[in-house]
């Protein structure tokens, strides 16, 4: 098994309030790698360590072998980053954003306009080539911002929320765009809000709370330790979950004291809400 | 060498895409300052032996192109808190030595449309524009220092509002207290010594030198390659500093 990051003992602190606390991660090449955490975790700040747009305060963060603080020019090269917002330039046309970022990547021009053509057709974006990005609709321009972040050939590519704000249609075609990228070698890292994104595409899921990782796992694994069957009861104006190996068991317990009960397969939502104490908002 | 011309390139094709609207912008402030002041307060003035008109428009080239070059600041305001695009040079492998480069290349380029236009105002208005090629020196460093300033300042400031303020409190008494629409000689001693650390100073004395055909001291030329070196190095560190 190869690990294409390994981040040791990072550390992040805002004033005197540690973002990130001693944080050990490990991401396997070829891996779909879900960061999961509540508001305020500590997940963003940890990406844009990873992605050096945050420098660490201590511990170290290495990409296929190379360092973020040690080479960061030649670390920079080795990932791609989408950031939760649109960050494609509006102002510019579909095909000024891709030839910006070619050009700030240091890619071979010779192969450029053959480049450029490739990304345009994995995102669907070919007859959009002289469109304005701002003309472009949501899924569009996170499409845009996919390709865009993969074309200089990286690694990795970190997500930060590529779904957020799309409707199940656009997040269908998004998906399969991610899925598209992974199936050809692209490792992917990403975090999301929409936690069945996570239990549905991520191969390993780590859950952040209080800047520390406090579980890493498989979401089958995280699941079946959790319970497979979930016992949900809304009493008192409170949910209360219960997890059961089967949904026999499931049934039995407690049968009598409450008439409105939803018996269920556990989600990994359930996980991470017995995990953190709260619900991602 | 590539990077720099990525973050330049997107300049470009901006005032490209904007074309008329960028000209007309460089175009009607100068036009109203010559108006108001050169053909109406200044039309039988004399300042320094020569018309009022033929003395303020150096202070004119200054002023104007201080501020289109010190104007990369909005650009890079909006593409940094709005738009979010400076966030893919951040995280490109390009330097921040090449961030900075690239963007005050666009702030001069700005400023030096600005000059241009100005020379043709300055034709069409009937004043014999002697084209001094010893012009560009003082009028490139000016645009050189001021885009470098605008790189700084942009992000320095944690807000758009803080840059508005940069503008009310810095730039635009900069504008008027740089002997640019009047000789120096008549402020109050005090003042006159305060006007000579102002940048814009250096560049109005300079340009009005060159534009009229005498020396001026090396010294304000040295003071705006000094302020020149100072603001670029402070915008290198700002996006250095940016990834903390």
């Amino acid at each position: 098994m190869e690990y294409i990051i390994n981040i040791h003992k990072l550390n992040k602190t805002f004033g005197k309030t540690p973002a990130v606390k001693d944080l050990d991660l490990a991401v396997i090449r070829g891996e779909m790698f879900a960061f999961l955490g509540p508001n305020g975790a500590g997940k963003s700040t940890t990406l844009r360590m990873i992605c050096g747009l945050c420098r660490p305060g201590s511990g170290s963060v290495v990409v296929d072998g190379v360092e973020l603080t040690a080479q960061k020019n030649e670390y920079k090269k080795k990932i791609g980053l989408v950031c939760q917002h649109f960050n494609v330039d509006t102002e510019l046309t579909v095909y000024e954003n891709f030839k910006i970022h070619a050009y700030l990547y240091k890619m071979n021009k010779n192969n450029l306009e053959k480049k450029i053509h490739e990304m345009l057709s994995a995102a669907d974006l070919s007859d959009k080539k002289h469109a304005l990005a701002s003309a472009l609709s949501g899924g569009m321009k996170r499409k845009l911002q996919i390709v865009r972040a993969i074309m200089h050939s990286p690694e990795i590519l970190f997500l930060d929320e590529p779904t957020a704000g799309l409707d199940a249609f656009s997040r269908e075609k998004i998906w399969n765009l991610i899925k598209k990228l992974n199936s050809k070698g692209t490792t992917v890292f990403f975090t999301t809000h929409y936690i069945e994104e996570a239990q549905n595409y991520a191969m390993r899921v780590a859950i952040i709370h209080h800047g520390q990782i406090i579980k890493l796992s498989e979401p089958g694994q995280m699941i079946t330790e959790l319970g497979k069957w979930c016992r949900e009861t809304f009493h008192e104006n409170t949910t209360k979950r219960k997890y059961f190996t089967s949904r026999e068991k499931a049934e039995q317990y407690n049968k009598d004291i409450y008439k409105k009960l939803i018996i269920r397969p556990t989600q990994l939502e359930d996980v991470f809400i017995s995990l953190t104490g709260e619900k991602e908002l | 060498m590539i990077q720099i011309w990525a973050v330049y390139l997107r300049g470009i094709l901006i005032i490209k895409k904007r074309l008329i609207k960028t000209l007309a912008g460089m175009l009607v402030s100068p036009l109203l300052y010559a108006v108001a002041f050169g053909w109406g307060i200044g039309r039988d003035i004399t300042v320094e032996g020569v018309s009022y008109l033929q003395f303020m428009l150096p202070g004119l080239i200054a002023i104007s192109t201080m501020n289109q070059s010190f104007n990369v600041s909005y650009e890079i305001n909006i593409i940094r808190f709005f738009s979010k695009v400076f966030e893919e040079f951040l995280l490109s492998p390009a330097s921040s030595f090449k961030i900075v480069l690239g963007n005050v290349l666009y702030g001069m380029t700005k400023g030096m449309l600005s000059f241009i236009i100005l020379v043709c105002i300055a034709a069409f208005a009937g004043k014999t524009f002697s084209f001094n090629p010893l012009i560009l020196l003082p009028v490139l460093l000016n645009v050189f220092m001021f885009a470098s300033l605008g790189v700084f300042i942009s992000l320095a400031v944690k807000t758009h509002r803080d840059m508005s303020n940069f503008m009310s409190f810095v730039i635009t008494p900069m504008s008027f207290l740089a002997g640019t629409f009047f000789s120096l000689n008549k402020l109050p001693i005090l003042l006159q010594y305060l006007a000579r650390i102002i940048p814009l100073t250096h560049a109005s004395i300079a340009i009005r030198g060159a534009y009229l055909g005498y020396s001026v001291s090396m010294y304000h030329y040295l003071a705006l390659a000094g302020y020149s070196a100072v603001f670029f190095l402070l915008a290198v560190y700002i996006v250095k500093k940016a990834v903390d």
